[in-house]
């Protein structure tokens, strides 16, 4: 660490005071104020009372809240799985693949939707899935299938949610792996070949143990997000499925953006945040992971 | 000898080689073709739109898709609106945390305590769960319906403050001294020193910024009403997810809906290329994403 020592320190004040006011208006006082909303119950005329607890708790007996938070759990919990696995396998893929310039493109190519906002993909997939002229279900059409509203359809969107996520996400995790297959010893490969090691015993003895580290951080990135998910379910909701795929963020919103239920809205994200943050430290405590395995 | 024979091995493809290849030619395919659906539909002219069919190439190319949904249902302006946040607040977001990054530098400065403990709570307070009190804050301060609820937005990143004070640290210390002995102060020495040897950084932070701060969804929903004033996503939901527009009396079509997508893909497109150096990097910033 340097210990330089300025001749006055009146600059450097100056150059932190944005960082500092930002963080303090809007990162400290919102939460001490949604802290003070989750608290009250508002008053026809204006203001509110204090009501202790009493917030969290009709949150607690509220049907919908717990609803949200098992379909939550579900699309999470399917985009984590194949968000985890099915990148690997196209890393792994991809590393055994011995045409450089077909590997770069994929990458490339797969690479590209994370870079697209939640609006975008759900314009260009509303588009494929369409009933009335959508290349899927002309498609269908071709083989003799009967048309499908996939996004209108109670049965389809969650499994879609997932589908849709994992075919934004996958290629920017396929890339966290491939780049630490890159950064393996290349010498332990080079021994195993001299040993007469067939490709599918490097795989599977070597590689995927190697990667193991890295499973976890990419595990643990997925999962921090989990309880979290809002843009996608927003914008692929609709009046057929809008019960069906409320999840927790969404469940905030509407009480507090629609209903202007504060109190309620504030004590439910409270809720989810001690959890999500809990759950994640139990996590990176059960599976290892520091910090420094992210860099 | 054993080194030629692993040449050898790579030279030639075999069966597994060529079903590897054909799997990854799928997963682009996959990856590709709704994409190309929606490019095809937004070349399309109107007619050919509306016909049933499979759409992967234009149909009776026309641009009357781009023209719609540009004048008539006046895309631009939420186009340019977001040029201009993303821009400011592109540039805000780098200059404030660098700035922040540099005083991390002096170990006794007297706020740097505070700014590691405002930034770990930070990181750790997701934004979606302060959804409704930032919204309460934003309209106390009377930023509701104004672009600068949007540049402030994210303006200082722990991540970046990070990311940046790592590359800060790599700067030789003798550079600083000389700098100091000519007379330089801090905001001289961060700007003309530290700015210039951290540019590979810079251009990352930059370059995600720009991403994040044109796909900025959830923060336009909540603070902006005004339709004058509504940014690139918001339009776009209205669009091609709500189907809630309208251009007169006629309904949206296809091209025009797909060719409102590619308006809201352009920027991305420019930046794209600048990005693929940085893909490892912007793993570390697109963390902050969750």
């Amino acid at each position: 660490m340097r210990r330089l020592k300025p001749r006055k320190y009146a600059q450097l004040y100056l150059m932190a005071l944005p960082t500092v006011l930002y963080f303090l208006v809007f990162s400290i006082y919102p939460v001490i104020q949604g802290l003070y909303m989750s608290t009250q119950k508002p008053l026809l005329l204006g203001g509110g009372v204090f009501v202790g607890l009493e917030n969290y708790r009709g949150v607690l007996k509220d049907r919908m809240f717990w609803r949200a938070l098992s379909t939550t759990l579900q699309l999470s919990g399917g985009t984590i799985a194949l968000g985890v696995l099915i990148p690997l396998i196209v890393a792994i893929a991809l590393n055994e693949l011995p045409l450089p310039r077909l590997r770069k493109f994929t990458q490339t190519i797969i690479y590209t939707p994370h870079l697209f906002s939640w609006v975008v993909v759900g314009g260009i997939w509303i588009q494929v899935l369409s009933p009335d002229g959508g290349l899927l279900n002309e498609l269908l059409n071709l083989v003799g299938l009967q048309k499908v509203h996939f996004l209108a359809d109670s049965m389809w969107i969650k499994p879609l949610i997932v589908l849709l996520s994992t075919w934004k996400g996958l290629g920017y995790n396929a890339v966290i792996y491939y780049a630490a297959i890159s950064s393996l010893d290349p010498e332990v490969y080079e021994a195993a070949t001299v040993d007469g090691a067939s490709r599918w015993q490097k795989i599977t003895k070597l590689t995927l143990p190697l990667l193991m580290p890295t499973v976890r951080v990419v595990f643990m990135l997925s999962a921090v997000g989990a309880l979290r998910i809002f843009d996608q379910i927003f914008v692929l909701r609709n009046a057929a499925t809008t019960r069906v795929i409320d999840v927790l963020m969404t469940y905030v919103y509407d009480l507090g953006m629609r209903q202007f239920n504060l109190g309620w809205a504030t004590a439910a994200s409270f809720m989810v945040t001690a959890v999500g943050i809990m759950t994640v430290g139990m996590l990176r405590k059960a599976m290892n992971v520091d910090q420094a395995d992210l860099s | 000898m054993v080194p030629e024979q692993v040449n050898k091995k790579k030279s030639k493809l075999n069966i597994v080689d060529l079903l590897l290849a054909a799997a990854m030619v799928g997963l682009i395919a996959v990856m590709v073709i709704p994409l190309l659906n929606a490019l095809a539909l937004s070349f399309s002219s109107n007619r050919a739109a509306v016909q049933p069919g499979i759409h992967l190439w234009p149909k009776e190319f026309s641009l009357i898709g781009y023209q719609t949904a540009w004048r008539k249902l006046e895309v631009w302006r939420p186009f340019m609106n977001s040029i201009f946040v993303t821009a400011v607040g592109s540039f805000l977001h780098m200059w404030a945390s660098s700035m922040a990054a540099y005083t991390m530098l002096y170990k006794d400065f007297p706020l740097r305590g505070l700014i590691v403990g405002l930034m770990l709570f930070s990181m750790t307070v997701p934004g979606e769960a302060i959804m409704v009190p930032l919204y309460i804050v934003n309209k106390d301060l009377g930023l509701l319906n104004t672009y600068t609820s949007l540049i402030i937005a994210g303006m200082v990143s722990g991540f970046t403050i990070l990311l940046l004070f790592n590359y800060f640290r790599g700067v030789p210390e003798s550079l600083m001294e000389a700098a100091r002995l000519d007379g330089a102060g801090d905001f001289t020495i961060y700007a003309k020193v530290f700015l210039p040897v951290s540019k590979p950084g810079l251009a990352a932070v930059g370059l995600f910024q720009i991403v994040g701060r044109w796909n900025q969804f959830r923060e336009p929903l909540l603070y902006i009403t005004q339709r004058a004033k509504i940014t690139i996503q918001i339009a776009l939901r209205e669009l091609v997810v709500l189907d809630e527009a309208t251009s007169g009396t006629d309904i949206v079509l296809a091209n025009t809906r797909m060719a409102a997508v590619m308006i809201g893909l352009s920027v991305l497109i420019v930046v794209f290329p600048f990005i693929q150096k940085h893909f490892v990097q912007g793993i570390t910033l697109g963390a902050t994403k969750g």
